[in-house]
């Protein structure tokens, strides 16, 4: 071999230095690249960077300055070009390397041929095979002895206090409470959303008739409620309750029905529901939609947010529980329920193939679940309704598509019908072994609730989904006709072939329940006025009308002489000065 | 021991093994090769579990994220004040860079009457942020959403966005079928 | 978007070139015994398989489909992933790793930058190779319990296929390839999971490369040709051959259930730990956290998710309790693996096969044909004029 290597030899090592250091150089300059395109504001909040926002801060104080309209413009494209052009270069010059880096490794791989073959290492002494392998063996050994050590020490002091420990558990009972109040003392009350049995049907003796809210005729007191709700006052026992709620915010109030004073505030919150992000919810709806339920001992309200919370009548708080966040596109909305201890909850969620509906049974003295059964439909805004049929109490549900009966001893299913579609809202109407529900674009059905399974096709007893249905105000029957309020006008119906029998136009609005009171049709505008009315199998003879003065949302709720009516800011209570 | 005996016992006891290993894989491979499959499958957003948080900008193994807003026409409403379009607050309800949410200016806003809007998405420059995403959730319908594009995405054999993806919002389809639309139209 | 039967043709495009790749790459390494035939192979297979298909579909990263194929009856594994984990383990059984010579670009990017290969001393090469094991038990975990890929999320070359990557990917493929120039195929030999397959398999493949086509002199020249510490010398004398290899059955006999109790255990413990790095584990841990109010405001994404899709609690408890269970019995079972494979990669080391000659490692052999260029008899055979070196130069 020559002592001066060979022109070839020193022109590879040429091409390998300068290829070497081009490779360097760019790849410093790659890497100080990406770090600029790294930085998050880079990255995909461009307009966000430093420059930008004061200067957008400054536009907002001073909006007609064009100028500065013009530089903020002007900076934007800036930032924009810088931000693309970075791409680039990122992408181009990647290749550049990787040409570089073929270069640098080819040159050094031809000098290394160039300057010939290694020389053999004979000099070397070989190694001792058994020397060796027992080393290696050794060092092996070591390694695993190391490997155990240190992976015991990482994993062995592990315990597993992070886990959350299991809340929703549902705590079985054998035995339900059977208190309950007394049949007459519970009619006599107003304890749910629509009345004692949830119809809006109801004997009522003493009812005014006659008022008018702005010269406060007849109008016995008129309350502000701090908190905005769309739900319906309860009445039991000389006191009302009723609750509000905004996004961060949520009570149950109670109020003395002789004065109108409100008694006592109870704020309801629970860690998970004031930490989660507040419900997406329509202003129409609001956080405090679904009405309370109370049996005379205790007050149960529950909010758009998912939490459900329980007072005594005297306002000294009993639990709170957050059920999970409300994925509902309009706001949950539906009431409670209660049979004996339990309160009944219809918690209809997301979508159907999400899996988070359910119904559940809360003890209403500690709030814990005594039964849950999962739902297979969607968000939906009916509100439950307890019956009994022949000894066999039943919990009326209805949502997108199936209508369930449930038994509320244990939450098992009793019967289902596939009727429904699309959103569900309307409460439904129940009298003697007939069920009827409605829904907006989708029938009115009614339905035997003798049957047991899937009963859409042996106990449908009528269906029509030739004409319009309700999309909010529940369904009243009174024996003889079906009544919905559909987009202010008023239908009937034969409740027992299921024949149109009129329709009557109002001319109004409506979202409040309709109410069959003494006989007489109560209807309430979202105005605020109450239509007062007789129905027939001919048609409908408008009565009285009574004004308000404020626009009203809930459905109205009857005590003994007395009508309360939850405007959108006031409780009024009406009735004549004698009693 | 003679030596030859030891060495056909080797010989004996390594084809063994051998023919052990190749039944091994082979069943696993049956098992697998052997099991329902749909078709192929690529990585796809469910619009309705995303929740916007950005990672898809960034964590993408490409440079410029496969991840893309699409936008279904068919749903939009087509507002004069897009809470998708422009930053919250704007100064005016007009195309300037200061009024934009867009950090790339990739969204096309053009009149078509009174007081309706067209929005249209420029995927070129669309950066997959989802900030107009968020800002369509907030006060629209979702009409604009975050999407694979299946001619940009890779096909990891596991999506890197994927395991980022707080939401899990990550999902494999069908490749035939490779979006997660909303809205009626498929476009 | 790419047309779905234009996408199946491009999977079983990438399936033959596969075959092809593997079939000629067992052929050269063994028939044709030509290093420039591999290297030619190499850079072809790193150019379609590393820069054109950008490094995916890959067979390191199948293991981890197969596994959780195996283990979730629910998961389809596409068939192309299958071909590419199964065709090189048959590859490896009937002709040893021909996978790693000419059809990985792993491999060919490592071993076309070797310039200057360094000795790794046996002693620190043989403990360094436990480590694939341990990164292949823990892969298996993560793919089966949580759907997670770490050999995919931290491979190290793939950015450099696709031009780019997170920084961390991008400097840490960088770096071993700078280490590559010096050391071979660090990569392959410390860390690649389906290396440790590969090598497994291949100690009972059907045939073998033999260094010299016919006569060895012991002249050591294959041994300091190969990078990979795969060429040992030969035991001393022909007397101790079967002395040196006695312990090996009652060593493996013992050592073998041991060490399979003994990892099984530990793996049982890693796998409880595990639930905490799998994604249902870290919200769990959030939740609690949250609950207990030391969560730091902003509430982290997964949170805000998980309150938007209902805040389940008992469901996420259920599934908390079903990973635990599913992560301890796998954490047992590749734990198990691991104690396994260590024991016979430590009865492999301790106590060496007697060899009369200089011969491959077939464990550790890539079949990369550089010592078939190195002995003086294969260079005779081809007809190249060489000076014969000293009979038995490379004894002891």
């Amino acid at each position: 071999m020559p002592d001066e290597p060979s022109s070839l030899l020193v022109a590879t090592r040429r091409v390998a230095i300068v290829a070497g250091f081009f490779c360097a150089v760019l790849g410093g300059l790659l890497w100080l690249n990406s770090t600029r395109l790294q930085r998050d504001d880079e990255r995909f909040r461009l307009v966000e960077a430093e420059q930008l926002t004061p200067l957008k801060e400054q536009l907002r104080e001073d909006p007609t300055n064009a100028e500065l309209k013009q530089r903020i413009r002007e900076l934007d494209q800036q930032l924009r070009l810088d931000y693309f052009r970075r791409e680039s270069l990122a992408a181009r010059g990647g290749y550049v390397l990787l040409g570089g880096a073929v270069f640098f490794i080819a040159a050094l791989h031809l000098g290394r041929h160039l300057r010939g073959a290694r020389e053999p290492m004979l000099s070397a002494k070989p190694e001792d095979r058994r020397k060796s392998a027992a080393l290696a063996g050794s060092a092996v050994g070591g390694t695993l002895a190391v490997i155990i050590g240190m992976t015991a020490a990482m994993v062995g002091g592990r315990t597993r206090q992070w886990l959350p420990p299991v809340v929703d558990e549902v705590v079985p009972t054998p035995e339900v409470e059977s208190w309950w109040p007394e049949p007459e003392i519970w009619a006599a009350n107003w304890p749910r959303f629509r009345g004692p049995e949830g119809s809006g049907v109801v004997e009522m003796p003493g009812v005014p008739d006659g008022w008018d809210g702005e010269s406060e005729e007849n109008v016995l007191w008129k309350t502000a409620i701090p908190l905005p709700g769309e739900n319906s006052p309860l009445v039991w026992d000389g006191m009302i309750f009723l609750t509000g709620a905004t996004e961060d915010e949520r009570a149950i109030y109670g109020i003395d029905a002789a004065s109108g004073e409100i008694r006592w505030t109870a704020p309801v919150s629970t860690p998970q529901g004031s930490r989660g992000d507040p419900p997406e919810v329509m202003e129409e709806t609001g956080f405090a939609a679904p009405t309370a339920v109370t049996d005379g001992r205790r007050v149960v309200a529950m909010f758009a947010n998912g939490e459900i919370g329980a007072v005594t009548t005297d306002g000294s708080p009993l639990w709170a529980r957050h059920l999970g966040v409300a994925k509902n596109p309009y706001g949950h909305a539906t009431s409670l329920a209660m049979w004996r201890n339990l309160v009944i909850v219809v918690y209809d969620r997301g979508r159907a193939e999400d899996g988070l509906s359910r119904i559940l049974a809360l003890d209403a003295a500690t709030g814990e679940t005594r039964w849950s059964t999962d739902r297979p439909v969607p968000a939906s805004w009916v509100s439950p309704m307890v019956i009994e049929h022949d000894g066999q109490p039943q919990i009326l549900t209805a949502a997108n598509p199936w209508i369930i009966a449930y038994d509320p001893a244990d939450g098992s299913e009793l019967w289902k019908v596939e009727a429904m579609s699309g959103d569900v809202a309307p409460s439904p109407a129940y009298r003697d072994g007939v069920a009827y529900f409605a829904s907006d674009g989708s029938c009115l059905v009614a339905i035997g609730v003798d049957g047991r399974g899937d009963v859409s096709n042996s106990h449908v007893l009528w269906k029509r989904d030739e004409d319009d249905y309700p999309d909010i105000c529940s369904l009243l029957c009174d024996g003889e006709r079906i009544y919905t309020l559909v987009f202010g006008r008023l239908f009937a119906y034969d409740a027992k072939t299921g024949e149109a029998l009129w329709e009557h136009d109002l001319e109004d609005d409506f979202q409040a329940s309709p109410c069959l009171v003494n006989g007489r049709l109560w209807l309430l505008t979202m105005e605020g006025e109450m239509i007062i009315g007789e129905a027939d199998a001919e048609g409908f003879r408008e009565v009285a009308r009574h004004p308000l003065g404020e626009e009203i949302g809930a459905s109205p709720a009857f005590a003994p002489g007395r009508v309360y009516l939850r405007g959108r800011e006031h409780l009024y209570a009406i009735g004549s000065d004698e009693d | 021991m003679a030596e030859k005996d030891g060495i056909s016992r080797r010989e004996v006891l390594s084809g063994g093994l051998r023919g052990l290993g190749l039944l091994g894989i082979g069943t696993a491979t049956g098992a697998l090769a052997t099991r329902d499959r749909s078709d192929d499958e690529v990585w796809q957003i469910d619009p309705d579990a995303c929740i916007q948080c950005g990672l898809c900008a960034t964590e993408c193994v490409l440079e410029i994220s496969a991840v893309k807003t699409v936008h279904s026409h068919g749903m939009c409403g087509y507002c004069e004040l897009c809470t998708g379009y422009f930053e919250p607050d704007p100064v005016n309800l007009d195309e300037g860079a200061e009024n934009q949410l867009c950090p790339t200016g990739a969204i096309e806003r053009t009149y078509v009457e009174h007081p309706y809007y067209e929005y249209r998405i420029i995927p070129d420059l669309c950066v997959g942020c989802g900030k107009c995403v968020k800002g369509c959730n907030m006060f629209g319908n979702g009409s604009l959403y975050l999407q694979v594009n299946p001619d940009r995405c890779v096909d990891c054999n596991r999506c890197a966005i994927a395991s980022a993806c707080p939401a899990e919002a990550f999902r494999l389809v069908p490749r035939p079928t490779p979006y997660l639309l909303r809205g009626k139209e498929g476009t | 978007m790419v047309p779905a039967s234009q996408a199946r043709t491009q999977a079983w495009l990438d399936v033959a070139m596969l075959a092809l790749g593997l079939g000629l790459a067992s052929w050269i390494s063994l028939r044709l015994r030509s290093r420039k035939g591999l290297v030619i192979l190499s850079i072809a297979a790193l150019a379609y398989f590393g820069f054109w298909r950008r490094g995916c579909v890959c067979a390191i990263g199948s293991v981890q489909n197969v596994a959780l194929g195996l283990a979730d009856p629910g998961y389809a594994v596409p068939l192309a992933v299958i071909a590419f984990f199964s065709l090189p383990l048959i590859v490896a059984l009937m002709w040893g790793r021909g996978f790693c010579a000419g059809v990985c670009p792993h491999g060919a990017i490592q071993e076309l930058v070797l310039i200057k290969p360094l000795k790794v001393p046996h002693w620190l090469d043989q403990p360094l190779r436990l480590l694939p094991w341990i990164y292949l038990s823990l892969a298996l975990l993560l793919a089966t319990t949580g759907g997670l890929f770490i050999i995919c999320k931290y491979d190290p070359f793939v950015g450099i296929f696709r031009m780019g990557g997170p920084r961390g990917m991008l400097l840490l493929g960088g770096g071993l390839l700078v280490l590559s120039m010096f050391v071979g195929r660090p990569y392959c030999r410390w860390l690649c999971p389906f290396g440790a397959l590969l090598g497994l398999l291949s100690r009972v493949s059907r045939f073998r490369p033999s260094v010299t086509p016919d006569h060895c002199s012991r002249c050591r020249l294959c041994e300091s040709a190969c990078p990979y510490g795969a060429i040992h010398t030969p035991t001393t004398d022909d007397s101790s051959r079967d002395a040196d290899a006695r312990p090996r059955p009652l060593a493996l006999v013992v050592l073998i259930p041991l060490a399979a109790l003994l990892f099984g255990w530990l793996g049982g413990k890693v796998g409880l730990a595990s639930v905490a790095w799998h994604p249902t584990g870290e919200l769990a841990s959030q939740v609690a956290m949250a609950e207990a109010g030391t969560l730091p405001e902003p509430a982290p994404d997964e949170i805000t998710a998980w309150r938007q899709a209902g805040a389940d609690r008992a469901a996420l408890s259920t599934a908390i309790a079903v990973l635990e269970r599913r992560s301890l019995f796998l954490g047992r079972l590749f734990g198990a693996g691991f104690g396994v494979a260590a024991a016979l990669h430590l009865v492999r080391v301790r106590f060496p096969r007697a060899t009369a000659d200089y011969v491959t490692d077939p464990a550790d052999c890539v079949s990369c044909a550089r010592c078939f260029t190195a002995c003086p008899y294969e260079r005779l055979r081809r007809g190249e004029t060489v000076q014969l070196p000293v009979e038995g130069g490379g004894r002891a």
